[in-house]
């Protein structure tokens, strides 16, 4: 078993290793890559997320109208 | 009577051992098909991690160009029978690793292309399928572990 743990390690180091170098050669992949748009099958680029202020609705100070109360109908 | 016994005990370990290398092929040449797309073109590959939604940016690059070294270097131990017992579990591992990895994005109902054999075959969204595919290689590579205790390393 410690020689299976051993030889797994082994494996597993080399493989870190060769992977890093594979990373230092590709001067396309950067170590740390860029923030990109996600894909999925479907939509072909989603966007990620729609800018806040551009969807939300205008602040206003306005006082807001008062709330009607509900008809004595509608209390049956 | 010990004659005819010993007879049958040889032809049922060669036997075994059969079975046991035409597994050892199989899942071989799966990890070699799997790691050569990936490690010829790692950008492509690199691409589609981030749609798993599981890794943390910085790591995305790392996983691409390591994750198909672990798939040559096992596939070199099966086939090689150099550090064969570790190249058994590395197996394991993998596929024990990319099954629940489609399993957790047909959880999560995310219509990604798994990237499994990198640009080598066509994009397809993943699907039970593939989960299926996997938990049958996983399996394989289990019976290939239990076999470990069988028989010394070769």
């Amino acid at each position: 078993m410690r020689r299976d743990a051993r030889e797994l390690l082994t494996l597993l180091a080399a493989g870190l290793a060769l992977g890093l170098v594979h990373l230092a050669l590709r001067p396309d992949l950067p170590w740390v890559p860029a923030p990109r748009v996600e894909e999925t099958m479907c939509g072909g680029e989603a966007e990620l997320e729609a800018p806040a202020a551009a969807e939300a609705p205008v602040a206003s100070f306005a006082p807001a109208p008062p709330m009607s109360s509900p008809a004595p109908e509608d209390g049956r | 009577m010990s004659q005819v016994h010993e007879d049958m005990s040889d032809r049922a370990s060669k036997w075994r051992r059969g079975g046991i290398w035409v597994l050892r092929l199989i899942v071989a040449g799966v990890l070699l098909a799997a790691a050569a797309p990936k490690l010829a073109d790692p950008v492509a590959f690199a691409a589609k991690l981030p749609n798993y939604r599981l890794f943390p940016e910085v790591f995305v690059n790392v996983v691409a160009t390591t994750a198909p070294m672990l798939e040559l270097l096992a596939a070199l131990a099966l086939l090689s029978g150099r550090l064969y017992r570790g190249g058994v579990w590395l197996s394991v591992g993998l596929m024990a690793t990319f099954t629940a990895l489609i399993g957790s994005a047909l959880a999560r109902g995310i219509d990604l292309d798994c990237g499994c054999f990198g640009n080598a075959v066509q994009a397809e969204p993943v699907g039970a399928l593939d989960l299926v595919r996997n938990i049958v290689l996983l399996g394989l590579t289990v019976v290939l572990a239990l076999d470990l205790g069988r028989e010394p390393a070769r």
